[in-house]
């Protein structure tokens, strides 16, 4: 092969411009040549991309779907045991706040012993008003023991088995309880009724009772300790011919919605039959 | 087989009576689902001792309620016997029976607890026990009369059903 020859020449020349080409393109010098030469591939690059995925995607996409419900159902699931946890949650706190009023009643008045004890059932009884608590004589409750809770009086202990009793409630047809009027310091008594409505009697025509008046055990007769708050007055009634007025009387306890209750267990009432009977 | 479950159901049903049924009143009556039971079983002709579970019932709920002793025992009692006594006179569909029946038995049960509350001493204005409690009680015993007829009559299918295979 000899150097002279045309061809020989030829080829050096095209390397040399090869070579020269790539050392500029690699100086930079020739980038703004290039971006121009390459735009009209990348524009197609990226048309034939976004078209495959098109494609893509729409093969794909159902099988996502079907992971995103049961994803989605899986969620719900979660979502309901949560939603079941809050109930139970907010059940828990709405015992907690029942028991801390009734532990602050009890720190309120320390002379007393108390049993705590939840309601867990009602007499079948329509014409009477008794409950059933989850607390006996084991739990050292006696009959005629008082149950209160920290909004006030709720009743007597009025039967005891060794690990429930009964409890007649002030509401109760046959329940009458000797009551003082709180600012006039007069006496009456309160009695129950079958529609759990209670009403105040025996109130000397001469007392000025207002509506609003708080009543509060006297402890008279024995059965119940004095000063236990047991409602207000809501309306007094006076006839001009009758020797006592009477007037009705709101507790503030909600009787049908009691859940637990504090039982006196350092009160003993005294049975006054004995010595009122022949 | 017949008094043991029986007495299983009585006492199934007295604890959902005292939890539940008691505490859901309208205006101030309530449903006795013990008495439906009662009415329930003994409408069953193949029911022979048909006053055992009365007896049973009754002991039961004499025990827990405050009522006076022969209250609900009676009533109970009465309930069954009517029951028996009307079946084979009323319809042959035992439960428009029931439906009668439990009509009856609920202001006869009312009534003897009136009379009692009123030997001892209890105040009970007769016509406001009337709109209160036993128009009330009645209405709710009446809702609730075909549940209960449905639930006992599955229970004696099963009874009854062994006792014959036992033969």
């Amino acid at each position: 092969m000899r150097i002279d020859s045309p061809r020989t020449l030829r080829t050096i020349v095209i390397t040399l411009v090869v070579i020269g080409v790539i050392l500029l393109a690699f100086s930079g010098i020739l980038r703004p040549v290039f971006g121009k030469v390459m735009d009209p591939f990348i524009k197609i690059q990226g048309w034939l991309s976004s078209q495959f995925l098109a494609v893509y995607d729409f093969f794909t996409l159902p099988r996502d779907v079907t992971d995103l419900i049961a994803e989605n159902t899986e969620l719900k699931n979660e979502v309901s045991q949560l939603q079941s946890q809050v109930i139970e949650l907010q059940e828990q706190l709405s015992e907690a706040d029942i028991l801390y009023a009734l532990l602050d009643f009890a720190r309120a008045k320390p002379e007393n012993t108390y049993v705590a004890a939840s309601v867990i059932g009602r007499d079948p009884n329509p014409f009477m008003h008794y409950l059933i608590i989850d607390h006996g004589s084991d739990d050292g409750l006696r009959y005629g023991m008082p149950v209160v809770t920290q909004q006030g009086l709720v009743g007597k202990i009025d039967a005891v088995t060794a690990s429930a009793a009964r409890v007649q409630l002030i509401t109760d047809p046959d329940s009458t309880i000797n009551v003082r009027m709180q600012s006039l310091n007069e006496e009456a008594q309160l009695i129950g009724s079958i529609t759990g409505d209670i009403e105040l009697t025996m109130i000397p025509t001469d007392v000025n009772l207002q509506a609003g008046e708080i009543l509060l055990t006297s402890g008279l007769g024995g059965t119940y300790p004095a000063d236990i708050v047991v409602g207000q007055v809501m309306n007094v009634q006076h006839k001009e011919n009758d020797i006592f007025q009477s007037a009705v009387v709101q507790s503030e306890i909600d009787f049908s919605t009691l859940r637990a209750v504090l039982v006196i267990t350092n009160f003993t009432a005294i049975d006054i039959d004995l010595l009122t009977n022949d | 087989m017949e008094t043991l479950l029986s007495s299983l159901l009585i006492l199934l049903f007295t604890s959902v009576q005292l939890a539940v049924v008691s505490r859901l009143p309208l205006q101030h009556g309530m449903a006795d689902i013990v008495l439906l039971l009662i009415i329930a079983w003994s409408l069953n002709r193949q029911a022979k001792h048909f006053y055992i579970p009365a007896l049973i019932a009754g002991a039961v709920i004499t025990f827990i309620s405050s009522v006076p002793v022969p209250g609900v025992l009676v009533s109970y009692m009465l309930a069954a016997v009517l029951t028996r006594v009307l079946v084979n006179r009323l319809w042959e569909m035992p439960v428009f029976s029931m439906l009668i029946i439990t009509i009856v038995a609920t202001i006869s049960q009312h009534l003897i607890y009136i009379i009692i509350s009123q030997i001892r001493g209890i105040p009970i204005p007769l016509t406001q026990s009337l709109n209160q409690i036993t128009l009330p009680s009645v209405f709710l015993n009446v809702i609730l009369a075909l549940p209960v007829y449905l639930i006992v009559q599955d229970v004696q299918k099963y009874v009854y059903y062994e006792a014959e295979n036992e033969k």
